[in-house]
């Protein structure tokens, strides 16, 4: 028995052996590595709310032998909201997701399955509130749901060369599992199956690289039964578009990388609500080698909300550090800082002062 | 028993597949040209092909082709640590020393190993010695614009002491004395020294006769160059009717008007040398108007060794290491510390001159690490970890496609440069959750997947 524990302990150590001897930074199966750390944000709304998030992720990301890889992820995380004096906090665990990828070839297609497993806390209807901020796709909280169903999601991704361009395809179906969002509600909410394909392509132009990309989700009905009040509904998400442009440059011994975004949704029905928007980005962001082996990474940005009703702008900036401490772990530190304008549906506009902290710790079995 | 040898082999197997090796080419060469360019036509994101192509180039002395392939290989593969050590010896070729520089230290920032960052550093002690020689030549040729430049305030040139004697032994003392000023006046808060280095490059790069280093004008003329405010020359000579006498004479020149600010003077044994300088040193600061603290002044009294031997032969060592002979240079240091182990200058200079002795012999492809050959990728259906110029594509498209926790915390730390990293924030990558909550639009607040 002794034996046999140390022949497994031997084959752990081998397969971390292996895994490491895989180890680069360019691999689409990476090293075993475990991350954690704390991430902060938040948006202070002028005669509006004021809403920070505190969240703890936790990664494990791991290639099981040279075509499949594992990574498995969560959050524990703190929203809290304040309108009128009158605060919520929401604290707890998030889902827990697990994916795994596999490559076929020569880096030609890649099959991947993501399971969504619903260990996130669940809300109160009251706390509900909260949540719809932390969801706001414009102000990009790190944990924007806490709890949904049980998902499955496959995708297919292929990659090709045609002359100088790189193309690359992404297919995937996500289909859900109905579940109960509400702790005090027996509201079941079954959402419809989710479509979504990328289209990525990218080139070297001289000494620099372009990539583009576009993609398009779309969605089944969802179905919706056990309101209070005894109601059953359909809801119809409307589809989403989104387009990603990025040029990065050698800029001294660093890289700098001009962007833009835009992201397109369309008006849902079924429900009558009036939740189109369109979120248009554009920033720099840049890296360089400070001393020996840590980078400083600065970040400007400008982001703009067109919703049905109102508008909102964001003009942030910041910097993050990659740290190397040793051959193992990899410390990174960021701040960035946003000040906007917000135009409620009433059309009055307020002053949006925004943060963002973050320290991640990043360990290499 | 069947059951722990299976668990045994598996293990084994694990090492076997985990630790086995990339395909290796041998380095490519200049008639490899054509066929690289072939293979660059069809597959121009290749970092392999662009690495190796830079290569061939840089051996076909085709130095600006090689620059452009090898930046081009960052672009594909920033990590590439053999792309961008040629990168570094292309541009030290085609006279860019200040890009190769910035090359060199991009590949110190990589994950290498201590011996490749040992080497690195040594590159770089090389490379200062290029630069100061081409900041000599260029001072040559902006001369016209550089006498009109206002010198940089209280900087100090000290020019190599023109040994006048019989005693070929002690010519040497001529570099050891210059760097002992530059040692001693640099104790002087308020004064800045320019490195003997630097002037002795620029003298070099004049090619002064003997006389010449000792004239006032000359020393104007080459201070004004180096933009000092003034600049120290003299004499180290037999005392006349006493040869066992030695006699220091030092001037500091306005460099901008060439006229004799300050002069000190002093005779003794050569086995006093030490003290002599010192008197003298003492002798131009005072008349240079600098009063000393009790701090500067005990900083300038000590000396760098009690031996007249060790710091003849670390004058031996200036010599060689001015002539580029690193290996003599080294040697002499090591004499030098032989006979003094606590001469910590000739200690650092001995380490400093064996690092460039052995940089100088290290050929280009033991720099990049690829004597052993180039990776070509060939081997991609059993290495699928190891990167192709459609992984960052792949990457890019499954982020999009089925995004996860996992992934979207990994991209946030450290493990992928800006470069391929989506420029999405996590809300848009992941799912579609109901907005609106800011503004009350929201009708059902119910995430979902």
């Amino acid at each position: 028995m002794r034996t046999s524990t140390k022949a497994a302990l031997a084959m752990v150590a081998a397969l971390a052996a292996a895994r490491g001897a895989q180890a680069q930074d360019d691999q689409l199966v990476t090293a075993t590595s475990f991350i954690t750390g704390i991430q902060g944000r938040g948006y202070s709304v002028k005669d509006g709310p004021d809403t920070r998030q505190f969240a703890f992720p936790i990664a494990l990301i791991m290639p099981v032998n040279e075509r499949l890889s594992v990574d498995i992820g969560t959050y524990y995380a703190s929203t809290r909201s304040e309108v009128s004096g009158a605060a919520t906090t929401v604290s707890g665990l998030t889902d827990t997701q697990v994916r795994g990828s596999y490559v076929f070839g020569r880096d030609a297609l890649v099959a991947t399955v993501m399971v969504n497993i619903p260990t996130g806390k669940k809300q109160t209807t009251a706390e509900s509130g909260v949540l719809g901020v932390a969801a706001a796709n414009f102000l990009s909280f790190p944990v924007n749901t806490y709890r949904t169903g049980l998902s499955v999601t496959g995708g297919l991704a292929f990659a090709t060369e045609a002359g100088a361009w790189n193309l690359g395809l992404a297919g995937s179906l996500r289909m859900s599992g109905e579940y109960t969002p509400f702790t005090d509600d027996n509201l079941k909410y079954a959402p419809g199956t989710e479509g979504r394909i990328k289209l990525g392509v990218d080139r070297t132009l001289g000494t620099s690289r372009l990539a583009a990309g576009f993609t398009f989700s779309t969605f089944g009905n969802d179905d919706f039964s056990n309101l209070s009040g005894g109601g059953n509904g359909t809801y119809q998400p409307g589809n989403r578009y989104i387009g990603e442009l990025s040029m990065s440059f050698l800029a001294g011994n660093g890289t700098l990388t001009g962007y833009m975004w835009d992201f397109y949704r369309q008006k849902a029905g079924g429900t009558g609500s009036a939740n189109q928007e369109n979120i248009f980005s554009l920033g720099a962001n840049g890296s360089w080698p400070m001393g020996r082996k840590m980078r400083i990474e600065p970040l400007l940005e400008a982001r703009f909300w067109s919703p049905d009703q109102g508008s909102g702008r964001l003009f942030g900036g910041g910097a993050a550090l990659q740290i190397p401490m040793g051959e193992k772990f990899t410390l990174s530190p960021a701040a960035r800082f946003d000040l906007g304008k917000y135009e409620f549906t009433d059309g009055s506009k307020h002053n949006i002062t925004g943060w963002g902290a973050s320290l991640f710790v990043r360990y290499e079995i | 028993m069947t059951r722990m040898r299976a668990l045994a082999l598996a293990g084994f197997a694990a090492v076997v597949s985990g630790c086995a090796r990339s395909v290796q080419a041998p380095a490519p060469t200049p008639a490899d040209i054509p066929a690289l360019e072939a293979a660059r036509q069809q597959r121009p994101n290749d970092a392999s092909v662009l690495t190796r192509l830079g290569i061939a180039y840089f051996d076909a002395k085709d130095y600006t082709k090689a620059r452009d392939a090898l930046r081009a290989t960052l672009v594909v593969e920033p990590t590439s640590y053999a792309a961008a050590v040629y990168l570094g010896l292309s541009y030290e070729e085609l006279g860019n020393l200040d890009s190769a520089r910035v090359s060199y230290n991009r590949a110190a920032g990589m994950r290498i190993t201590s011996g490749q960052r040992e080497e690195l550093t040594a590159r770089l002690t090389l490379l200062t010695r290029k630069e100061l020689q081409q900041d000599a030549r260029n001072a040559l040729a902006q001369e016209a614009v550089l006498t009109q430049s206002a010198p940089v305030e209280n900087t100090i040139a000290v020019f190599p002491f023109r040994y006048r004697g019989a005693n070929e032994e002690l010519r040497p003392l001529e570099r050891g004395l210059s760097q002992l000023i530059v040692t001693d006046l640099s104790k002087v808060a308020r004064l800045r020294l320019l490195e003997r280095e630097r002037v002795q490059a620029l003298l070099d790069e004049m090619q002064l006769t003997d006389s010449g280093r000792v004239q006032s004008a000359t020393g104007a003329r080459s201070g004004r160059m180096l933009r000092a405010a003034s600049v120290v020359q003299g004499t180290l000579q037999d005392q006349p009717g006493n040869g066992s006498q030695l006699r220091l004479d030092a001037n500091v020149i306005n460099a901008t008007n060439a006229s004799v600010t300050a002069s000190g003077a002093a005779t003794d044994r050569l086995q006093q040398l030490f003290e002599v300088e010192k008197t003298v040193v003492l002798q131009l600061l005072q008349k240079m108007g600098i009063t000393l603290s009790a701090a500067e002044r005990r900083a300038i009294s000590e000396r760098p060794t009690a031996d007249l031997q060790a710091f003849l032969a670390y004058s031996r060592g200036l010599e060689a290491e001015d002539r580029g002979d690193f290996q003599a240079a080294a040697d002499q240091f090591n004499a030098a510390v032989a006979r003094d182990p606590n001469f910590r200058t000739a200690k650092d200079k001995q380490a400093q001159n064996q690092r460039m002795a052995a940089a100088m012999g290290t050929t280009p492809a033991q720099l990049a690490g690829i004597q052993g050959g180039v990776p070509t990728g060939a081997d991609r259906p059993q290495q699928p970890g190891t990167p192709t110029p459609r992984v960052i594509t792949l990457r890019n498209v499954i982020t999009g496609s089925v995004p996860s926790h996992g992934g979207l915390i990994t991209g946030q730390v450290g493990g992928q440069p800006p470069l391929q990293r989506p420029p999405l924030p996590e809300a848009i990558q992941t799912d579609d959750p109901r907005t609106g909550g800011l503004t009350g639009q929201i009708i059902i607040i119910i995430t979902r997947p």
